[in-house]
């Protein structure tokens, strides 16, 4: 268990980092002026989401929850630790505008999940019910 | 007797755990029908009707497409 922790904070991590590195290609292509202080806080948020993600995919792995509680326990931590990353380095302006955006965007992205674990469902029912057929 | 000593003894002829409370017979389901929570809902000829628990969807699948079938 441990180790899985372990391994998946590193893929968090590598996750922050190819998002900085993402950034800051398009800063040094832009030729925009950054101070190492600036983008040292933009890194650390990175790494900070990329682990926090990393451990909440946990929550979709516990079987005993059904499909509505895991959505809706990795949609309220994810958009509480989200805010609390992306607020103070300046990712969504504190403004009551941009909080309300970015709570619709994750919705919709929450959405598209259901939608597409809806889907993956439906094929297993599909797949077992012409498995049926295909006997009787 | 437990269920997981029935399930012992059914379990080579076509019978599958289907959760916690439930053993059923693969050879006489009807239909499936996806639940809202995420569990299976089993159809039977005789009309019954029981739930197969997500921990079990994969290995019911499994054993269904292995052939849990065809008792003739």
């Amino acid at each position: 268990m441990i180790k899985v922790i372990v391994k998946r904070r590193i893929m968090g991590i590598a996750f922050g980092g190819i998002t900085t590195f993402i950034a800051l290609t398009i800063i040094k292509f832009a030729h925009i002026e950054q101070s190492a202080a600036e983008v040292w806080n933009h890194m650390l948020a990175s790494f900070l989401l990329g682990i926090y993600f990393s451990i909440a995919s946990f929550i979709y792995e516990t079987d005993k929850w059904s499909p509505l509680k895991k959505t809706i326990i990795h949609f309220t931590l994810s958009i509480t630790v989200y805010f609390l990353i992306a607020l103070p380095v300046g990712w969504i302006p504190f403004t009551p505008l941009s909080i309300v955006v970015g709570i619709l965007l994750f919705s919709v992205l929450y959405g598209l999940y259901w939608v597409g674990f809806l889907l993956y469902f439906k094929r297993i029912e599909a797949s077992m019910n012409k498995q049926l057929n295909q006997k009787g | 007797m437990k269920l997981y000593e029935i399930e012992e003894i059914l379990i080579p002829h076509y019978f599958m755990r289907f959760s916690k409370f439930v053993i059923g017979n693969l050879n006489h389901i009807q239909r499936f029908e996806l639940s809202f929570n995420g569990n299976l809902c089993v159809y039977f000829h005789s009309g019954n009707k029981e739930y197969i628990t997500r921990s079990y969807v994969a290995k019911v699948k499994e054993k269904l497409l292995m052939g849990g079938e065809s008792n003739d």
